[in-house]
């Protein structure tokens, strides 16, 4: 079941694909009726102008829009004042070291490192959506913030490219109900 | 303003020695054959993602390096071939500078080839640092090996940049001139002199784009070298990830502006009006020149740790960079052809449906670039999607309309060849949707065994691209007979 944002990106693509495809068919379908080029010249070019102005409009709005929703820690300065949870992630060549239950409904701020290549930390519903993702990559700490909304088996997946075992690289974590989970302390490998 | 007619070359077949005709056949009879074998690659893939056919996860991973450096270079040539075809028209160019290049690029993808089939080399095209070096499955001297065969596609591609850049100078007075700058300060045109076609415009802009890209490419080899010769060799992951998509980013788009050079000379031909250099093609370029090589920091949304800043400027200028391509080279184009007497051919054909999925795939790659999508979409299938879809079809189908035009199409095609055509259109579509819907259920790329829905959807797609190679295969075949036959007649390229 397509969902979240992954449906907003597929009815984006197939309208914004079909109005491109319409504008095709429309320009080959006229080549059946052919007229002087000066018959269609200033016409095509204040259609070029309109439609550069728009097309500079649009892109200048999807920016705006954009930078208000972008994931980045230091983008949601009102993350940091929500005592998250804070769980160290390192990737390895072909696993995670990190806790394997987690608790729902928290904040974690995750910082996620490797020990050896490129790793990526992508975070799978248990329906097998992808939510998430941050690369892991050696020498340096990606700050992660996520919150689980529902309890259940998540996967975590290796989302980068990083030897022979790549696509033997996910590992399942449970998503507990708040209430019945253990405290951020007792959690294993952090 | 020029129109650019283009002009029918003199050359038909005859002559002996190294005639400029005769290097571009040469080189498209080698990048094509080059491709069809990188198809096939790329279709055993899918068949083993699918599991139809058994691949070692190692072999996967090999053979998945060699397609994408294999298909890069060789796509890269084959655009480069076709762009210098009309600049010999308009520039003084060099027959010899051309064979080099297409001699360096051949002996480095057969560098590359002997690291990956005799040594297993298989960290991916992008060979990013530091699995090059770690937890290999490969022997050293094939990963010194595939380095030193990138740097030979490097050189092979800088000389031939270098020498466009030499004959823009002196066939113009200067750069600027060959990015058209006289339109806005005429006193910059040297007397007597027209202001530059658009094809010469493209062309100025991909040398320079292009050394830059080169320029960075060799470093990037140079450090990797240094690292394989001494293992303490420093390198930070941070700095060289941005290298590596840099010029990994910039060559692969490359190709699409050496493909708008050729447009801009073939298409006149088809519709029988001329395309002119005007003040907003100017600044088209310029702005394609500048903010083109700015893309790459979309490659690296999902690092965090990058600057702020660098994150931002690289959404801002993906979406600039669509501009002229969108505005201007397309919309051109199609105003061109709209109510135009076009001479339907297997070259107008597939340069049409190459402009559709420049578009599409454009599209595509720009959801991806927006950085509150990428979380959802980076490194899902939904990449090789929307890069297959302007790459094999936007660029390749320019190719194969160069091809067809390069051969000559006076004559209708033959009225089988539509079935051809269709056959090799199914397949690519077909194709390009299972690739869609990887990446939109979220599977990962680059998997030897990915997970579901990945299977179920790399098996449909190996019978869309037998389809495709079915179609592919009888265009080619029909193209080179088309070729054998005005080699005997005399009849040579255009309509």
């Amino acid at each position: 079941m397509i969902a979240g944002k992954q449906l907003i990106i597929l009815v984006l693509d197939i309208a914004l694909s079909a109005i491109v495809i319409v504008a095709f068919a429309w320009v080959v379908a006229s080549t059946r009726r052919p007229t002087a080029q000066s018959a269609v010249q200033s016409g095509g070019y204040r259609l070029r102008r309109s439609w550069g102005w728009f097309y500079g409009v649009l892109l200048a709005g999807a920016f705006t829009a954009t930078i208000w929703s972008i994931p980045y820690a230091w983008a949601q300065p009102a993350q940091g004042s929500s005592d998250p949870l804070v769980v160290h992630v390192v990737a390895h060549q072909f696993s995670f070291t990190m806790p394997q239950r987690l608790p729902a409904d928290r904040l974690i701020k995750f910082v996620v490192t490797s020990s050896d290549v490129n790793h990526g930390f992508g975070i799978y519903d248990p329906q097998g959506r992808l939510l998430g993702q941050v690369q892991a990559m050696p020498d340096y700490s990606n700050v992660f913030y996520f919150t689980f909304r529902q309890p259940g088996t998540y996967t975590i997946r290796c989302m980068e490219l990083c030897g022979v075992g790549h696509s033997d690289m996910f590992q399942k974590l449970a998503i507990y109900p708040t209430q019945t989970g253990s405290s951020a302390a007792s959690l294993p490998g952090e | 303003m020029q129109a650019i007619a283009p002009e029918p070359i003199e050359l038909h077949g005859a002559e002996a020695g190294l005639t400029p005709r005769r290097m571009v056949g040469i080189g498209l009879v080698v990048g094509l054959i080059t491709i069809y074998g990188l198809a096939m690659i790329g279709g055993t893939m899918k068949a083993a993602q699918g599991n139809l056919v058994h691949l070692a996860p190692q072999t996967f991973y090999a053979l998945l390096t060699l397609h994408g450096a294999g298909m890069i270079s060789v796509v890269v040539l084959l655009t480069a071939v076709a762009h210098w075809y009309f600049l010999r028209n308009l520039l003084k160019l060099r027959v010899e500078v051309l064979l080099f290049s297409v001699v360096a690029t051949v002996w480095g993808l057969l560098a590359a080839g002997a690291a990956v089939l005799g040594g297993g080399f298989g960290p991916g095209w992008t060979f990013l640092y530091p699995l090059p070096f770690i937890g290999t499955t490969w022997p050293a001297w094939s990963t010194g090996l595939f380095f030193i065969g990138v740097l030979f596609v490097g050189i092979g591609f800088a000389i031939f940049l270098l020498d466009i850049l030499a004959g823009v100078i002196r066939e113009y007075g200067g750069i600027l001139q060959g990015l058209a700058f006289d339109t806005f300060f005429p006193k910059l045109r040297r007397p007597g002199k027209e202001v530059a076609p658009p094809t010469v415009i493209a062309a100025t802009m991909v040398a320079l784009d292009g050394l830059l890209t080169v320029a960075a490419g060799t470093v990037l080899v140079v450090a990797l070298l240094a690292r394989w010769a001494s293992p303490t060799f420093p390198i930070d992951p941070l700095w060289i990830k941005n290298l590596t998509f840099f010029f990994g980013h910039t060559i692969a788009n490359l190709t699409i502006y050496l493909s708008a050079g050729v447009i801009y000379a073939v298409l006149p031909a088809y519709t029988g009006r001329p395309w002119n250099t005007n003040k907003i093609y100017t600044l088209s370029w310029a702005t394609s020149l500048l903010f083109v090589p700015w893309a790459w920091p979309h490659h690296l949304y999902m690092d965090f740790v990058q600057a702020p800043w660098l994150q931002l400027f690289g959404e801002a200028s993906t979406y600039i960079a669509t501009i002229p391509s969108a505005v201007v080279t397309i919309f051109g184009a199609l105003l061109l052809v709209y109510r135009s007497n076009m001479r339907w051919r297997i070259g107008s054909v597939f340069f049409m449906a190459g402009l559709l999925g420049w578009l599409v795939g454009g599209i595509a790659a720009m959801l991806d670039a927006t950085i509150p999508f990428n979380d959802v979409l980076h490194n899902t299938l939904w990449v090789p999607a929307h890069f297959h879809t302007y790459l094999l079809g936007g660029v390749f189908l320019f190719v194969i309309g160069f091809a067809s035009y390069f051969v000559g199409e006076k004559a209708p095609p033959r009225a089988i060849v539509k079935v051809w055509e269709w056959l090799f259109f199914i397949g690519l579509v077909g194709f390009l949707l299972m690739f869609y819907a990887g990446g939109i259920d979220g599977v990962p790329r680059r998997e030897a065994t990915p997970p579901t829905p990945g299977p179920q959807l790399a098996a449909i797609a190996t019978g869309f691209v037998v389809i495709l190679l079915l179609g592919m295969t009888a265009l080619l075949i029909e193209i080179w007979m088309r070729a054998r036959r005005h080699a005997i007649t005399g009849e040579g390229e255009g309509l």
